[in-house]
């Protein structure tokens, strides 16, 4: 018997709205992190590492440095850089600071400070001196309290 | 305006907006939870709004469920034929969900995962759907739902409730619509359904179980139930036999679910200190295991169900014992286990009261930051230093006075159900221990709020 003569004609209907509904759904899940884009910066052949002291983090002020390299592993220079924190958990408020620019690729972070204990997200994001947007996330686990 | 026809629905379909930009945000938003709508509304918003609309309304969250929007077509579509089954009757099942989802939103960490979030939502929706479709009544409310549980245990602390105004009039009335529901004269059709979770108004006592979805007072040909305010106190006076629950000292399930509950409001916050994490760190070393969710499995198998068990044992037979009682031992535990709500539902204000006015205006930025990406430059450039909406020694001080109120609350409702049990020369006796215990709850639920937040996933590696 096909699925065709197992529902009646009122069934059918329903059922494909019930199928176009969970497809809908699917396909929204697979899509996952399109909007914002992350990774979507125009600054691809541009590396950025960061370094954080103290380490292990801790609550109070911290200085995050930042190293911003090219695929030949010159330093890049020049470049305007804001450092954002924010916690794992929403509803907290960030601790959004400038970055200041040392020789050598190095960026280092102009009053920052980690506000509670918890997992943090650290969000480097600005131009480039050739005027490319860049911007990077990192996670950075367990900042003791 | 109650009495409106569509009037749930219209509460519904604001709510249905927002779960539906929840789930799309959640899904191909940002994956950071602060920049994602479905990490901000549900974990920062509606848990603020739920715990303060309990405590100066009532269920307004079931009356405005959107999952409940997919009942109608459900029951229409699908056969709906089925009685709940036998052998899980009452809570037992909502028991273990709630525990399962208290554990899940630790192990997994749901508020930091919009993606996750957003897959909660939908297999709600889709629950909720399959549940009311192929089963009689609001069984998905009843016997499942753990985020409707929250509310039923917790409303009894609620200053209003569905109840009728005048008994003369039911007495007197020969529909029962109220429960029943309204026919159609001519063909017989129901109009307006009767309360599907089975409460019938002229016997329900207390707020257990209802939804506050309208049913009823659509359905009365009398216009005879309301929302009405009362003393939050009058649940706990008599051992009422409730309608569609029965008598609360006779339902073992019930009052584990209460203790699930107000133990819950514990170990929920337990997730954000310091040294809750060097604990658990700790207990993983000891019993040699690796697997965090394994940890947290037995955390909250012991701190939701074994140790509340054991601390409701010790402060039954001890009020027993100074009563000089003969009554049987578990009744009196159930029916006393209730009167620790109010303090249960006073840490869970305390802690949702404290992300909601913390971060109450971190959905300003998310908003803002929205509508840039789908090209609509209506709020401008993000406002991301938004957070707070009060002062941080405002909201220290007002949780402080929120917990306070919630013991105060709680000792009187121990005490009213001890002279109803005891009657009055006995009550102090037979409220102590229980009173002691409500101290415990309370030291720890300070203790709790005052260290400093630190918020992690992890606790291994
Ligand atoms: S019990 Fe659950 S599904 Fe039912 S109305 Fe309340 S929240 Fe919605
Ligand atoms: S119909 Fe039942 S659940 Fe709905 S408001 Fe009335 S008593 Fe409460
Ligand atoms: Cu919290």
């Amino acid at each position: 018997m096909t699925l065709h003569r197992m529902l009646s004609r009122r069934e059918q209907p329903r059922l494909l709205l019930l199928l176009i509904g969970v497809a809908l759904v699917l396909m929204l899940a697979s899509m996952a992190c399109t909007r914002g884009g992350e990774e979507s910066d125009a600054a691809g052949d541009v590396t950025m590492e960061i370094e954080i002291t103290p380490d292990p983090p801790e609550v109070g002020p911290a200085v995050v440095e930042v190293i911003l390299m090219d695929e030949d592993g010159d330093p890049v220079d020049g470049a305007e850089l804001e450092i954002e924190g924010n916690m794992s958990h929403a509803g907290m408020e960030p601790v959004i600071v400038g970055a200041i620019g040392e020789q050598a690729g190095h960026y280092v972070s102009d009053g920052f400070a980690f506000t509670m204990g918890g997992d943090w997200i650290i969000t480097v994001s600005g131009t480039l001196d050739d005027g490319r947007e860049i911007e990077r996330t990192f996670d950075l686990a367990g900042v003791s309290s | 305006m109650l009495n409106w026809k569509h009037a749930r629905t219209v509460i519904q379909l604001p709510l249905l907006a927002i779960a539906a930009l929840i789930v799309l945000d959640g899904f191909i938003g940002p994956s950071n939870a602060p920049d994602n709508f479905a990490g901000v509304l549900p974990w920062v918003h509606w848990r603020g709004f739920v715990v303060l609309a309990l405590l100066v309304f009532g269920n307004l969250f079931c009356m405005g469920c959107p999952f409940m929007l997919v009942r109608r077509p459900a029951k229409r579509w699908l056969p709906a034929r089925w009685n709940w089954p036998a052998w899980i009757p009452g809570k037992w099942l909502a028991i273990a969900l709630l525990i399962v989802f208290f554990w899940s939103y630790e192990a997994f960490d749901l508020w930091a995962s919009p993606w996750w979030t957003a897959w909660v939502a939908v297999g709600y929706f889709g629950a909720a759907f399959a549940v009311d479709g192929l089963f009689k009544g609001a069984a998905f409310c009843k016997h499942l739902c753990p985020i409707g549980q929250f509310h039923f245990v917790n409303s009894m602390a609620s200053p209003f409730e569905v109840k009728v105004r005048e008994y003369t009039t039911c007495q007197s009335c020969t529909t029962k619509d109220c429960i029943a529901g309204r026919h159609d004269p001519a063909t017989g059709r129901l109009v307006q359904s009767g309360c599907e979770l089975y409460l019938f108004q002229q016997r329900k006592a207390g707020n257990l179980d209802c939804t506050f979805c309208l049913d009823c007072i659509q359905a009365c040909p009398h216009d005879n139930v309301g929302i009405i305010a009362r003393n939050p106190l009058d649940e706990f006076r008599r051992d009422a036999n409730r309608s569609g629950i029965g008598k609360l000292s006779e339902r073992l399930d019930y009052a584990l679910l209460a203790l699930v509950l107000v133990f819950g409001s514990l170990l929920n916050a337990f997730g954000m200190v310091g040294p809750v994490f060097r604990f658990e760190r700790w207990l993983a070393g000891v019993l040699g295991l690796e697997s965090e969710p394994a940890v947290l499995a037995l955390v909250f198998i012991a701190g939701l169900v074994v140790m509340p068990a054991g601390l409701v044992v010790c402060a039954g037979w001890t009020s027993h014992l100074l009563t000089r009682s003969t009554r049987p031992l578990l009744p009196l535990i159930s029916r006393f286990s209730f009167g620790l709500v109010p303090l249960g539902f006073a840490m869970w204000v305390a802690h949702y009261g404290f992300h909601f006015f913390t971060g109450a205006l971190t959905v300003v930025p998310v908003t803002q930051a929205f509508l840039l990406d789908i090209g609509i430059d209506l709020l401008g450039e993000p406002r991301r230093e938004l957070a707070a909406l009060l002062s941080q020694s405002m909201i220290d001080m007002i949780e402080l006075i929120v917990l306070q109120l919630g013991l105060l609350a709680t000792l009187a409702a121990t005490y009213v159900i001890s002279r109803d049990t005891f009657g009055r020369p006995r009550a102090l006796r037979g409220a102590l221990p229980w009173a002691v215990l409500a101290l415990l709850i309370f030291i720890a639920a300070n203790w709790l709020m005052a260290q400093p937040m630190e918020m992690r996933g992890t606790f291994l590696s």
